[in-house]
């Protein structure tokens, strides 16, 4: 559905869009909040995003190995068809068992977990509470009852205290398959406490560090880290994934201009990654609706985008933007597509990648604000 | 006095001719070769009975292989206008090499005079004329030149397949064709002399007769064939994996076992032995590939569509390696971390998850390529989803590529693409009107329904069937009724104008049959299978299929099949435009800059971009008519009328006879100069100029290239065309008075006949 300029007018004035235009034109701003009800934006395949972020939740999960397409971070997705999972033993120098582990993002007192694991088959396990490989910290170990039993709760040491809980298991002798479809850290909140059960689209970022096993050093290790999709407070637009179509959702709109000249939409975007959309994919192209149908109009990435980065010392020295952040992403709206007309009916389209050959398989960051003025808008 | 109507239309059809021609000779015949001083080297006159209709011709014949041949000649030229020289050729010629023009005097060369591939007789039994421009350069105030033509060092063998490794060709001078008559005039289009004695008009010869070995029915036929093929596939070693071009050969047997496993007339039906020998077969690439450090980028020379065979093979057998148990046996790999074992789901899995990414990276720019391409890459996901795998992309994602290479989406594999779209410019690989983008016309990479029909096959998708239908039918336009070198009725795709390959005669060319069969239901394509089939087409297929470079043992196991979905479906009323009694008609793509009209006997396939050297990097010198009529066929070369709006961009080519200077179209708005490196120089657009037009003989024809809903789109006037005072307009029938401008709107091509 695509909304008619004069039909969004008095949408845009009662949903408290700023909208002023003014013969001084570097003056000019006007501002859509597509998230908030009544916004004058008629969408397809997109959600809206609000909640406060909660006091306890998992920052990362990690393992001594895993098979393609079977990542740790699974078995925090609510999804109990999806599983992490590894044949045989470890690599070297790793002795023992496999293990799996889930970080939080503070510590706190953990009394038990709960585990479902893969397969039907007895698991030898032990729970540690450090992310170290060095017998000292077990919390708890034992034999998990098989059979497709669901959940199966593992009481831990009184006053467990920690950030890392890991859970470790002996290989299996004809090295079958082993893994663990689902876990729960009991005391962290679900699903707001576990990204991916709250938003079945929430990224996972990985890094990769350096793993001490004994004194023996692993090149690396992944790290794969959920992130939550929105701000903490507010609430946002999201473009969407679409299995039955190459691109994904759109958000369509009327927008206030200046005349005669170029303008800039920047959006203001809530996103989880500590990557840009840009070189990341599943970003946002802007597309003027005023084309015909084979060619619907211009299509925009952003000119630049600038974001409010808040530096994580790395482990291995470095720094890198912390995920979740507020991002700005400007584009041009050329002076020829704004013609002499003083609003415009535009697209946000969400897409796969800058070059448009991949499709969007996972959601766009989350636009907070849309705003039209003749410069970009950078706050 | 006034004139009856009908004679003031003969007059003015009369003033609308060439004037007589400025030079007009006979080869072979003294008295005329005196009047323009005409020395042969090496070009003895040749006369036979049952050669062009008995007359005398010279043949430029080099008196070995390092030297050329030669006829010069005084030419008396017009020193303001544009001059043409016109070749008469006998159709029938089987000695074709290129021949060069010359200014004799200093060896200053004007151009080629037969650049085109030719491999057999272009018009058989008739007469051909062939018609150059002399450059302006060297005409300009100038009543006379002393011309040499020449001929020019050619490949051994024209047109060979020759893959990229191999070392190019040995250059040799060989023997021209004979040239029976020469002409220098001032219009492009040529009216032979009444003296010109003309060949018996074309008649559609009758059907291939069946040799006497032939079985009682095509379906037999069909059936051995396919049966030799099956053999041939099955002996076939693909139980390995290897980089050169012999994968080819292996993947595409590969890909045809599942056909045999599930064809009940086989004799190989539901085979276990066959399907244990794909499983190895994938089994041996899977291996190959993770020992590479799973880089398919390694694993096979091109690698266009060899992973996408393996998947289809995967894809066709799936259900069987389900109920086989095999996708769960474990698999050892060797990687460059050591060993390691996995389920053969996940390793398959591995294996074309890690193609599909690799080869989505370079899905090249020219049309035939990106099909190719996205063809592979919607197997290789059609293969991951039938496993189950999680990376998998859906079936509407996936078709998403082939949508790309089919132009239904701008393409986006090109660098500058998504300027392209920003500046409201997509680039879409198949036109408008239906034909493929390149330069211009292109014939053998322009045939591209055959893969088309396969990609509605696999995917099922609608668009890619409409857009298959649309193709189809605008290629029809492109067959010709002819005869083949034994004076059967045949049809022929047109080469003449095309802009790469440029074959002359193109091919024999239905594209009928597997069309049909696929695209159930639709006239075009079942037209041109029952024409196949009434000419007998199939009666000169041999018990055994060729093994060219492209064979495939599908080809004879699908066309069987399909055969007998077509064979007793009823007459089709529909008619291809260029068959005979069919009325008047106007085809364009101004995305092409290519018209083909037909008026009355004259059948024109015209394009305003031909290659030259300016190479589409900006307007062109050269654009090129193929005029086929009853008695004779005509090539002509004319330097199209053009008009573009000033960029301040120009490409300069530096000619032997002196420089000369184009613009380019105004690049989009965002960019500010049109990309010269590969592979953004195949986008023509710089150089399609916004307006074409050209006089010549009784037309006028002109085109306004700029689409509509772009930045280009805009209104071009047609200059007055001096004495068109009334004019038809072929399509419409409107008259108009071309002595006055007249404006031609965005994407619009009209054809005039002057009266």
């Amino acid at each position: 559905m695509r909304l008619t300029a004069l039909a969004l007018l008095p949408v845009l004035l009662a949903a408290g869009c700023a909208t002023r235009t003014t013969p001084s034109a570097p003056q000019f701003t006007a501002v859509i909040h597509p998230g908030q009800p009544g916004a004058p934006v008629a969408t397809e395949h997109a959600d809206i995003l609000s909640g406060r972020h909660p006091d306890l939740y998992i920052t990362s999960t990690r393992a001594s190995a895993h098979l393609r397409g079977h990542e740790p971070h699974l078995v925090i997705d609510s999804d109990a068809a999806t599983d992490w999972r590894v044949s045989g033993p470890p690599p070297a120098p790793m002795v023992r068992g496999n293990w799996v582990e889930i970080e939080l993002n503070r510590p706190a007192v953990i009394e038990s977990i709960e585990v479902q694991w893969l397969g039907d088959a007895r698991y030898d396990y032990r729970v540690y509470k450090m992310p170290r490989d060095d017998f000292r910290d077990v919390v708890r170990e034992g034999t998990s009852s098989g059979g497709d039993a669901g959940l199966e709760k593992i009481q831990l040491a009184p006053d467990t205290f920690t950030q890392v809980v890991r859970v470790e298991f002996a290989t299996a002798k004809d090295n079958a398959p082993q893994g663990i479809r689902e876990l729960r850290i009991n005391g962290v909140p679900y699903p707001a406490g576990y990204p991916q059960a709250a938003d079945k689209f929430a990224a996972v970022e990985t890094a990769r560090r350096i793993l001490y096993v004994e004194f023996e050093r692993l090149p690396y290790v992944t790290h794969f880290e959920p992130k939550l999709p929105y701000a903490d407070g507010g609430s946002g637009l999201r473009l969407l994934p679409r299995d039955d179509a190459f691109e994904g959702g759109h958000a369509d709109f009327a927008i206030a201009v200046v005349p005669g000249r170029e303008n800039w939409i920047t959006l203001k975007l809530w996103d989880g990654h500590d990557s840009s959309m840009m070189t990341r994919g599943n970003l946002i192209a802007v597309e003027t609706l005023d084309g015909d149908v084979r060619q619907r109009g211009r299509f925009m990435l952003p000119a630049y985008v600038t974001d409010q980065q808040e530096q994580l010392q790395d482990w291995n020295g470095s720094t890198r933007p912390r995920a979740g952040r507020w991002v700005y992403a400007h584009y041009r709206l050329p002076a020829d597509t704004v013609g002499d007309r003083r609003e415009v009916k535009l697209r946000l389209q969400g897409v796969g990648n800058v070059r448009r050959d991949y499709p969007m398989r996972a959601p766009s960051p989350t636009i907070y604000t849309i705003t039209c003025a003749p410069a970009p808008v950078v706050k | 006095m006034r004139l009856p109507y009908a004679l003031t239309l003969a007059l003015l059809f009369v003033a609308s001719l060439p004037a007589s021609p400025l030079v007009s000779i006979r080869l072979g015949d003294a008295a005329s070769e005196r009047t323009v001083g005409l020395v042969a080297v090496a070009a003895p006159v040749e006369q036979q009975p049952d050669v062009a209709l008995g007359e005398p011709g010279r043949r430029l014949v080099p008196a070995d292989e390092n030297s050329p041949a030669s006829i010069a000649f005084e030419a008396k030229v017009d020193p303001v206008a544009q001059n043409y020289l016109t070749l008469r050729i006998w159709g029938s010629d089987t000695s074709w090499t290129p021949v060069n023009l010359l200014l004799d005097q200093d060896s200053i060369n004007l151009g080629n005079l037969w650049w085109h591939v030719t491999r057999e007789a272009p018009v058989s039994g008739r007469f051909l004329y062939r018609t150059f421009p002399l450059p302006l350069e060297v005409t300009k105030g100038k009543t006379s030149l002393r011309l040499r033509m020449e001929t020019a060092p050619a490949p051994q063998t024209i047109g060979a397949f020759r893959n990229a490794d191999q070392p190019p060709p040995k250059l040799l001078y060989r023997p021209s064709f004979a040239l029976y008559g020469l002409h220098i005039h001032t219009d492009s289009w040529f009216q032979p002399p009444a003296s010109d004695r003309q060949g018996p008009p074309f008649l559609w010869g009758p059907p291939a007769p069946k040799p006497a070995d032939y079985p009682d029915t095509a379906e037999q036929r069909l059936l051995e064939r396919a049966r030799v093929d099956i053999n041939r596939a099955l002996a076939h070693n693909v139980v390995r994996s290897q980089y050169g071009t012999g994968h080819r050969y292996d993947t595409r047997v590969l890909e045809t076992l599942p056909l045999i496993y599930h064809a009940d007339w086989s004799g190989h039906f539901q085979d276990r032995a066959i399907a244990e020998k794909i499983r190895n077969a994938i089994d041996v690439h899977v291996r190959r590939q993770a020992a590479q450090n799973g880089d398919p980028g390694n694993m096979f020379y091109r690698g266009w569509g060899s992973h996408g065979r393996i998947a289809h093979a995967y894809s066709q057998m799936h259900d069987v390696f389900e109920q086989a148990g095999w996708l769960d046996q474990p698999v050892e790999l060797q990687t460059a971390a050591g060993p390691v074992t996995l389920p053969r789901r996940q390793a398959y899995g591995d294996f074309f998850h890690d193609a599909f990414e690799w080869r989505r990276l370079d899905r090249r720019s020219w049309t035939n390529q990106p099909i190719y391409v996205s063809h592979t890459l919607y197997r290789l996901q059609k293969a991951l989803r039938a496993l189950g795998d999680p990376r998998a992309l859906t079936q509407a994602q996936a078709v998403g590529y082939v949508h790309e290479a089919i132009g239904i989406r701008p393409l986006h594999s090109r660098p500058g693409a998504i300027d392209a779209d920003a500046a409201g410019y997509p680039y879409h690989l198949i036109t408008r009107a239906g034909l493929t983008r390149e330069k211009g016309y292109v014939d053998g990479y322009g045939e591209l329904t055959y893969t088309l029909v396969r990609l509605v096959e696999e995917t099922g998708d609608a668009q890619v069937r409409a857009l298959t239908e649309k193709f189809l039918k605008t290629r029809s336009v492109f067959r010709v009724p002819t005869n083949d070198t034994a004076g059967n009725g045949t049809l022929r795709g047109i080469g003449a104008i095309s802009w790469r390959g440029t074959t002359f005669p193109f091919k024999i060319a239905y594209a009928g049959i597997e069309e049909a069969a696929v695209l159930d239901g639709d006239p075009v394509a079942l037209r041109l299978a029952q024409l196949e089939i009434a000419h007998g087409r199939l009666n000169l297929l041999t018990p055994e299929p060729e093994r060219g470079p492209h064979w495939s043992p599908d080809n004879s196991i699908r066309l069987y099949e399909q055969y007998q979905k077509i064979k007793d479906l009823p007459a089709t009323d529909h008619r291809l435009p260029t068959e005979p009694g069919q009325p008047d008609f106007v085809w364009s793509d101004p995305e092409s800059g290519v018209f083909v009209f037909r008026h009355g006997a004259n059948l024109v396939y015209g394009s305003f971009f031909n290659l030259d050297a300016f190479n589409g990097r900006s307007v062109g010198d050269r654009g090129i008519i193929h005029l086929i009529r009853p008695e004779f066929e005509h090539l002509v070369e004319f330097p199209p009328e053009f008009a573009v709006p000033e960029s301040g961009l120009s490409v300069t080519v530096k000619y032997p006879f002196g420089p000369r200077t184009r613009p380019q179209t105004p690049p989009p708005p965002g960019m500010k100069v049109w990309a010269t490196e590969p592979p953004d120089w195949l986008d023509h657009r710089a150089g399609r100029a916004y307006f074409y037009h050209v006089a010549t003989g009784p037309y006028v024809i002109a085109m306004n290239t700029t689409e509509t809903g772009t930045y280009r789109e805009s209104t071009w006037t047609l200059p007055a065309i001096p004495g068109a005072t009334r004019a038809r307009d072929l399509a419409t029938g409107e008259i108009v008075d071309l002595s006055k401008p007249l404006a031609i709107p965005a994407y619009t091509t009209r054809v005039f006949v002057r009266e």
